[in-house]
C-alpha cells in the first residue's frame, strides 16, 4: 500500500466518494466529492499526538466495535494515507488536539467536502465485501450471549496488532477460554438468508484453529460443518494437518447454542452425522463463520456505473467463463471480492487481471466496438419536432441514450451494445440496427413463410441464450420436427411486436419469441424490456382472435438444448391439431387489424419492396 | 454383506409433487432437523434427516413401512431452522398419507372415546391442533353425534382428554388416573407444606415434557427434593384445572405448570390452552380470596437452558414469602 | 294401601322448586291417589312444631329444596332426616347450592352489610342491622342466624337422592317420584331425573369444532345465530360441562344454558371441567393475545360455577369453617327506625 502512495502514477484518494459516472470507454467523466478530514493533509505527519489527547472515545468499527477510537483517529497503525481524520459526529470541539497538534498547525475545523471532476478512460471496481450479521438468526445466540463472536471478530482478538494485542479472551469476563467451538455456515448455503457458499469460510476457520492451536498448546477445539471446502492448491493437505494436530471436526450442522448462565459457557447442540447421535459439546467461546455479503451500498454504486447483478448481489461479470473480469459496460471492470466472494489468492489473481484488461484500453489510441449499433433518424425522431417522449432512452441498459426535447434523441455511440430494444420499443421507427434492420428482419420473415406458411413455427432468438441454445439442441442430436424456421437477433428486446404480427399476416402457424432467462441477458435489461413488450401482445392477440397457444414466449439458455427440442416438439404437435383451413382463416381475419397496427411501415419507402408482394392495404375489389 | 437396495426415484417425485417436498431434493443431510428434534428424546430411532434422506433417495418400501413417520409431531421447531426451507413437517404428513394409501396403519396410541358418556359438544375437536378429533354422527344411534378420531391425523398430544368436560377420552399413559397416582405418589401430599405448619413450600410441578431439552436441565431440577413434586406431562394444555385445584385442596402450598414458550409448543396450540386454564384460576382463586401466585404458569424458552431449575426456584420463593390466605371473612 | 307420607320442605330458596312440584299439574291428581301431604310450608299450614313431634322415620319421603344458609335451615335439615327414610335434595339449591352459596364469594358478613345497609335501593340511613332476638311488644321475635358458608344439603345431612335442576323439569320430576313411589330405586346415593350424558347430547344446534374464538360474548352483547352451537359463537354456553335432562330448554330460547343441572357423571367440579371446555378453542398465538381474549370473560367465578360453587372443590379453597354469624342486638322498641 505504500509503494502505492508512493508511486508517481497513483494518486490515492481516500475519504472520497464517486458521486456521478457519464460518458463511454476511454471517455469517462467521473464525478467525486472528497469528504472534510478537519485536518489539513499536508501537514499532517502521523504523529498522533492529537489521539493521545482527545477526551472523546467511540466504538472502533475496524475493530468491530470490540476496541475504542477516539474522535479524532486513524483506522489502523498502517493506514495508508497515514493521516488522522476527525469524526465530527462525536467531536466536542474540545481544540486539545489543536493545541497538541502545535506548531504543524494541521487540525481545520472550518473544512468543507470539495468537488472533484476527472477524465478517466477506465474503471476497475474492487469494492470487496461485507460480512453477514448473525443477530438474525435467533438460534445460534448472537447479540445474546457474550460470548459468541464472528470470525471477523476473532480475527481482530487474535490479532497481534488487535486491540488485545492478540491475547485471546472472551468478551463475558476477559479469561483466556480453554474450549472453542467454531460453527460453519452461517448465513450461508441456507435458502432463508444467502443460498451461495461464501468459499473462503472452511479456510479461514481452519486457519484460526491451527493458529489458535499453535499458541495455546491445550485449547479445545471443534469445528461443526456440512462439507469442508479445500479446493485449492495445498487446501486440502492444510486440512489433514488440522485433522493431524487435534483439532476435532463434526460434520453436523449445529441447531442450537445456548448459555450456561453461572459460567457463560455455550453448549452447542448439533447431530453428529457419523455417529447418528445427537451431541451436546460445551464450549467457553464460540465462533460463528458468517456469510460474505455484498457491500450495502452496492445497488447504488451498481446504478452510477451501470453494472448488473447477479441474483447473489454482488456485482455481474460479462461472462463467467469468458469474461470474468469484464462488467457488461465496456471500460469498468471487476476485481475482488466485489464480483462474489472469493479468497486472496483469487482475489489477487483477479485483481491483476482486470489491471490488464483495463490497460489494455488505456494503451491504445482508438477502441474497436461492434459495428452493430443502434442510429436515430432524426427527421423521423419526434423529440426533434418538439414533442415529449424519451422511450428509446428509457430501454437501453447502458444509459447510452440521451433526450432532450427539441432535440433527436442522442445515442452515444460507444456506449451503444447492440440490443437493439430502442429500435423496437421506438412507437415512429425513428431508429434503426445497423445489420439487423426492420428491413432486414422483415425479408426474413417474408422468405421464411413464402410456402406454406401455416404448417411453419417462425422462432425469434437471442443471439447469445435461445439462439445458441437451439444451435446446442442441433449438435447434441436432439430431434425436433422441421417445421421451425429461425431468426436471430442480438436480444429479444429486439424482437418488435409487429414482427409477430406480420408473421401471422403472412400465414405463419405459430410464432414462438424466445430470450434469455431474467438473470442471465448478456445486455442487463433488455430481457425485461422484451418481456414486458410480449405480455402485452399477448392480449392484442388475444383480441385480434389469433389462439393463445399459437403465440409462444420461452426463456430458453444456450445451455439448454434439450428445453428448445422439447418446446418446438410440443409447438408442432399443438399446431399439428389444427386444421391448415382454421388457421388460414383465422390469419385471415386478423390481417386488416394487424395491418392498422402496421401502417406506419406502409409509409416508409425503405420497407416498399418488402409488402409489393403483400400490400399492407388492399384496395376493395368491386 | 451389502443388501441391494431399491432406489425408486419415482417415489422422490410424488413425495416433491406435494406441498411442502418441493426442495426435497437439495437436502444436504446437514443433521440441524436432527439436531433440534425433541422426539428423538422420547424415540431414539426417531431421525428426520434419516427419513429425508431415504425419501429423496427413494427407499419407498423402507419409509413407508417405518415407524418413524408416524412420530413426528409437527411442532415445526425444525423447519425454521432448515437451510434448505424444507417443510420436514408436511413431507412426514406427504409419508403418511402415501403410507396410508398403501394400506399402511398408523400405530397409535389413539384416544379412545365412550360413546356412552360422549355428548359430541366438539370441545375436543375446537382444542385439537390438528383437526384430528370431531363430531360425526354416532355408529349405534345416528341421531347423535359423539367423537370420532381420525387416525390418520391424530399425534396423540392428549390435549382432547385434559379438554373433554364429560371425561369421556382416554389415551394410555396420559389418564387422570395416572396424573393423580403420580402426584401423590410415594404419600408426597401428606407431608405438611408451609401452610399445614410444615418448615419448607413444597410445590407441585407439571412440566411440560418437551420444555425441557436436556437431561443435564432435568438433573439441576432434583436439587429440591422432596419440596418438588415433578410431574411430566406431553403438554402444558394437558393440565387439569380440577387436579390443581384438589391438590391445593390437599394442602399443597402451590402448583407451577411450566409450558413452552409462544411459538414454541410441540404440539401447537397446546401452550395456549395450558395458560388460558392457569389464567383464568389465578382469577378465580383471587375472587374466592385465595392467594392467585399459588398458581403459576411459567414458560420455558429453548433458549434458557437451564429454565427449569430457575423457575422451581422463584416459584419456591414466593411460596416461602406468601401469608396463609384468609378468606374475606371479618364482620 | 296406605298412603306416602309426603313432606316438602324449602330451606333457603326461591320457592321455584315448589312451584316445579305445582306445575306437576294433572300428575299432582295421581300423587293424590298414592300419597298424602304431611307438611309443605309454602303449600299448606302444617307447623314447624307438627313435624319436629313426628316420629323418627315416619315420613316416606322428604323433598328439601333451599340452600343451608341459617342455622334454622340446619335444624331442619337435621329434623327433617332423622323424620324420613327417604330424604332427596330437591333441586340445585339443595344438591350443589346454586345460586344462593354465590354469596360465599365474599362471605355472610359482606352479604348482611350490602343487603341491609348499603344498596342502592335500601333505606337505612342508621345502619340498623337485624337481630337474633327482636324485642316485640308482644315478645320476642327470633330470627335464624346466618352461617358463615352457604352449603348443600349433603354437607350437613347425609342425603339419599338427589334431584337436580334450578329448577328441576316437571317431566323429569314425576319422573324421579314415580321412581320412588314405585319402589323401583337406583342405589342410594343416585341422581334421579336426569338423562345420560350433557346438554349438549339434546341441543340440536350444528357443532364442527373447526372455529376459533377471539372473543367472549355476554348475551346482550350480540344475536346469536339459532342454528349454530352457541359456544362456537362465543357464547358462553355451559352445556358441555352440565348434565342433561332438561330438555336443553335455555338453548332452544337461544339462550346458552347456564349449568343448573349440575355436573356430569363423575365430575366433581363444574367450574373447572366447564372452564376446560371453554378455553378449547382460543385463538391466541402470544401471551398478550390470551389474556387479551380471556379479559372478555366477565366474572369467571360466577360463570363457571354460577350453580355450583357449594359442591365445587374451588370452594374448599379458603373456605372458613364455622357456624354462625354472631349477630349482635337484642333490639328494643324505642331503636326501631
Amino acid at each position: 500500500m505504500v509503494d502505492a502512495a508512493r508511486h508517481p502514477n497513483i494518486t490515492i484518494l481516500s475519504n472520497t466518494e464517486v458521486e456521478h459516472v457519464d460518458g463511454y470507454i476511454g471517455n469517462f467523466s467521473v464525478n467525486l466529492v472528497t469528504k472534510p478530514r478537519y485536518v489539513i493533509a499536508d501537514r499532517c505527519n502521523g504523529c498522533g499526538a492529537c489521539t493521545d489527547v482527545c477526551p472523546i472515545e467511540i466504538p472502533n468499527p475496524f475493530e468491530l466495535d470490540i476496541a475504542p477510537r477516539k474522535a479524532i483517529d486513524v483506522p489502523h497503525g498502517q493506514a495508508v494515507p497515514l493521516i488522522y481524520a476527525i469524526d465530527m459526529d462525536h467531536c466536542i470541539q474540545c481544540y486539545k488536539c489543536v493545541t497538541a497538534c502545535g506548531k504543524l498547525d494541521a487540525i481545520d475545523f472550518s473544512q468543507q467536502p470539495e468537488e472533484l471532476n476527472l477524465d478517466i478512460g477506465t474503471i476497475v471496481v474492487a469494492t470487496g465485501f461485507a460480512s453477514f450479521d448473525p443477530t438474525v438468526i435467533p438460534e445460534y445466540g448472537y447479540g445474546r450471549y457474550p460470548n459468541v463472536i464472528t470470525a471477523m471478530e476473532m480475527e481482530r482478538l487474535a490479532n497481534s496488532a488487535g486491540p488485545t494485542v492478540g491475547r485471546l479472551v472472551r468478551p463475558s469476563d476477559g479469561k483466556r477460554p480453554e474450549s472453542l467451538a467454531i460453527i460453519q455456515c452461517v448465513g450461508s448455503r441456507d435458502k432463508r438468508f444467502n443460498e451461495y457458499c461464501s468459499g473462503f469460510c472452511c479456510m479461514y476457520a481452519i486457519k484460526n484453529a491451527i493458529l489458535l492451536k499453535q499458541m495455546y498448546h491445550d485449547i479445545d477445539i471443534t469445528i461443526f460443518y456440512i462439507d469442508i471446502r479445500t479446493p485449492s492448491k495445498g487446501y486440502e493437505e492444510f486440512y489433514q494437518r488440522a485433522r493431524e494436530s487435534g483439532i476435532r471436526f463434526i460434520q453436523g450442522r449445529p441447531s442450537l447454542v445456548s448459555e450456561d448462565p453461572d459460567t457463560g459457557n455455550l453448549i452447542v447442540e448439533a447431530e453428529d452425522r457419523a455417529l447418528g447421535q445427537v451431541i451436546e459439546v460445551e464450549a467457553e467461546l464460540v465462533m460463528l463463520s458468517a456469510a460474505a455479503i455484498p457491500q450495502p451500498d452496492a445497488e447504488d454504486l451498481a446504478n452510477k456505473l451501470t453494472l448488473a447483478r447477479s441474483p447473489s448481489g454482488f456485482f455481474m461479470e460479462y461472462h463467467p467463463k469468458l469474461r470474468p473480469v469484464d462488467a457488461p459496460t465496456d471500460g469498468v471492470y471487476l476485481a475482488g471480492a466485489a464480483q462474489g466472494p472469493k479468497d486472496i489468492p483469487a482475489s489477487v489473481a483477479q485483481g491483476s487481471a482486470a489491471a490488464s484488461r483495463a490497460a489494455r484500453v488505456l494503451s491504445q489510441d482508438t477502441w474497436e466496438i461492434e459495428p452493430i449499433v443502434a442510429e436515430v433518424d432524426p427527421t423521423l425522431c419526434i423529440s426533434a419536432h418538439g414533442k415529449r417522449c424519451g422511450v428509446c432512452a428509457r430501454a437501453c441498459p447502458y444509459g447510452a441514450i440521451v433526450v432532450e426535447q427539441g432535440k433527436p434523441a442522442q445515442i452515444m455511440t460507444a456506449k451503444c451494445h447492440g440490443c437493439g430494444g430502442c429500435v423496437a420499443e421506438c412507437p415512429h421507427n425513428a431508429i434503426q440496427q445497423h445489420h439487423f434492420t426492420d428491413a432486414q428482419l422483415l425479408a426474413q420473415i417474408k422468405a421464411l413463410l413464402q410456402d406454406r406458411p401455416e404448417e411453419k413455427i417462425l422462432a425469434f432468438m437471442c443471439n447469445w441464450c435461445s439462439y445458441a441454445g437451439a444451435d446446442t439442441a442441433g449438435t447434441s442430436h436432439f430431434s425436433y420436427p422441421a417445421s421451425s424456421r429461425g431468426i436471430r437477433v442480438m436480444c429479444c428486446a429486439r424482437t418488435d411486436d409487429k414482427f409477430v404480427l406480420e408473421a401471422f399476416r403472412r400465414g405463419a402457424g405459430m410464432v414462438l419469441v424466445s430470450g434469455c432467462h431474467p438473470q442471465d441477458c448478456h445486455y442487463i435489461t433488455g430481457q425485461q424490456v422484451g418481456a414486458r413488450r410480449f405480455e402485452r401482445l399477448r392480449s392484442t392477440l388475444e383480441r385480434m382472435g389469433i389462439d393463445a397457444e399459437r403465440f409462444r414466449v420461452e426463456w430458453i439458455s444456450a445451455a439448454e438444448g434439450e428445453k428448445y427440442a422439447r418446446v418446438i416438439t410440443e409447438m408442432h404437435e399443438a399446431l399439428s391439431s389444427y386444421d391448415p383451413a382454421a388457421i388460414r382463416q383465422q390469419n385471415r381475419e386478423a390481417a386488416p387489424k394487424i395491418a392498422r397496427r402496421l401502417r406506419k411501415w406502409d409509409e416508409d419507402p425503405r420497407l416498399e419492396s418488402i409488402f409489393q408482394d403483400l400490400p399492407l392495404f388492399q384496395e376493395v375489389a368491386e | 454383506m451389502a443388501v441391494q437396495t431399491k432406489l425408486d426415484a419415482h417415489f422422490a417425485q410424488e413425495v416433491m409433487a406435494r406441498p411442502g417436498g418441493e426442495h426435497l431434493l437439495t437436502c444436504m443431510a446437514c443433521g440441524t432437523c436432527a439436531s433440534i428434534c425433541l422426539v428423538r428424546r422420547f424415540h431414539p430411532a426417531f431421525n428426520p434427516r434419516r427419513v429425508l434422506h431415504q425419501a429423496a433417495l427413494g427407499m419407498r418400501e423402507a419409509v413407508l413401512s417405518s415407524e418413524e413417520i408416524w412420530l413426528c409431531s409437527a411442532c415445526d421447531a425444525c423447519y425454521p431452522r432448515c437451510p434448505q426451507e424444507i417443510h420436514i413437517s408436511e413431507v412426514m404428513g406427504t409419508l403418511r398419507d402415501i403410507a396410508i394409501g398403501k394400506g399402511y396403519e398408523a400405530p397409535g396410541p389413539f384416544p379412545e372415546v365412550d360413546r356412552d358418556v360422549c355428548s359430541g359438544c366438539a370441545a375436543c375437536a375446537r382444542v385439537c391442533p390438528y383437526e384430528a378429533i370431531g363430531p360425526a354422527p354416532d355408529e349405534d344411534d345416528p341421531s347423535r353425534q359423539t367423537a370420532h378420531v381420525d387416525k390418520t391425523r391424530c399425534l396423540h398430544c392428549g390435549l382432547c382428554v385434559a379438554t373433554c368436560p364429560s371425561g369421556a377420552i382416554t389415551l394410555e399413559e396420559v389418564n387422570e388416573q395416572e396424573v393423580l397416582t403420580r402426584v401423590s405418589a410415594g404419600g408426597w401430599l401428606d407431608q405438611p407444606g408451609r401452610l399445614a405448619g410444615g418448615p419448607e413450600p413444597r410445590c407441585l410441578a407439571f412440566v411440560c415434557q418437551w420444555s425441557v431439552r436436556s437431561d443435564a436441565a432435568w438433573a439441576r431440577a432434583e436439587r429440591f427434593g422432596d419440596q418438588v413434586r415433578l410431574v411430566r406431562l406431553p403438554c402444558s394444555g394437558r393440565v387439569d384445572p380440577a387436579v390443581i385445584l384438589w391438590a391445593l385442596g390437599k394442602g399443597v402450598d402451590g402448583v407451577l405448570v411450566i409450558g413452552c414458550d409462544d411459538d414454541e409448543c410441540h404440539y401447537q396450540r397446546g401452550t395456549f390452552a395450558g395458560r388460558s386454564k392457569v389464567y383464568l384460576l389465578q382469577e378465580m382463586l383471587a375472587t374466592m380470596g385465595y392467594q392467585p401466585e399459588r398458581v403459576r404458569f411459567s414458560r420455558q424458552s429453548i433458549y434458557e437452558r437451564f429454565g427449569l431449575e430457575r423457575s422451581i426456584e422463584d416459584m419456591l420463593q414466593t411460596l416461602g414469602q406468601l401469608p396463609a390466605p384468609v378468606a374475606e371473612q371479618a364482620i | 294401601m296406605q298412603k306416602l307420607r309426603l313432606a316438602v320442605h324449602w330451606a333457603s330458596s326461591c320457592g321455584g322448586c315448589d312451584i316445579a312440584l305445582v306445575e306437576l299439574g294433572e300428575h299432582l291428581v295421581e300423587l293424590a291417589q298414592v300419597a298424602d301431604i304431611v307438611f309443605w310450608p309454602c303449600a299448606t299450614d302444617h307447623k314447624y312444631a307438627e313435624v319436629e313431634a313426628m316420629e323418627d322415620d315416619s315420613i316416606d319421603l322428604t323433598l328439601f329444596n333451599g340452600a343451608i344458609r341459617t342455622d334454622h335451615d340446619r335444624h331442619m335439615a337435621h329434623v327433617l332426616r332423622n323424620k324420613s327414610k327417604i330424604l332427596v335434595a330437591f333441586g340445585s339449591c339443595a344438591t350443589e347450592g346454586c345460586i344462593p352459596s354465590l354469596s360465599n364469594i365474599r362471605g355472610a358478613a359482606y352479604a348482611l352489610q350490602r343487603a341491609t345497609a348499603d344498596e342502592l335501593s335500601t333505606v337505612n340511613p342508621k345502619g340498623i342491622m337485624p337481630c337474633r332476638d327482636y324485642q316485640a311488644p308482644e315478645g320476642s321475635l327470633p330470627l335464624p342466624a346466618l352461617e358463615t358458608q352457604v352449603r348443600a344439603l349433603e354437607e350437613v345431612v347425609p342425603v339419599d337422592y338427589a334431584i337436580p335442576g334450578c329448577p328441576p323439569h316437571h317431566d323429569q320430576v314425576w319422573k324421579a317420584i314415580s321412581q320412588i313411589v314405585s319402589g323401583d330405586l337406583p342405589m342410594r346415593g343416585s341422581t334421579l331425573g336426569v338423562d345420560p350424558r350433557t346438554v349438549c347430547d339434546q341441543c340440536p344446534r350444528k357443532r364442527t369444532g373447526k372455529i376459533r374464538i377471539s372473543r367472549f360474548l355476554r348475551v346482550h352483547e350480540g344475536e346469536p345465530d339459532p342454528d349454530i352451537c352457541l359456544l362456537e359463537q362465543g357464547y358462553i354456553c355451559a352445556g358441555p360441562a352440565t348434565r342433561a335432562g332438561c330438555g336443553a330448554l335455555c338453548i332452544g330460547a337461544n339462550m346458552p344454558c347456564r349449568g343448573c343441572y349440575g355436573p356430569p357423571e363423575g365430575v366433581l367440579d363444574q367450574g373447572a371441567a366447564l372452564l376446560s371446555a371453554v378455553v378449547a378453542g382460543l385463538e391466541g398465538k402470544s401471551d398478550a393475545e390470551i389474556r387479551a381474549v380471556l379479559d372478555t370473560i366477565a366474572d369467571p367465578v360466577g360463570t363457571f360455577y354460577r350453580f355450583s360453587l357449594a359442591g365445587s372443590i374451588l370452594h374448599t379453597l379458603g373456605s372458613e369453617d364455622g357456624d354462625t354469624l354472631a349477630q349482635s342486638c337484642s333490639m328494643r322498641p324505642e331503636e326501631q327506625p
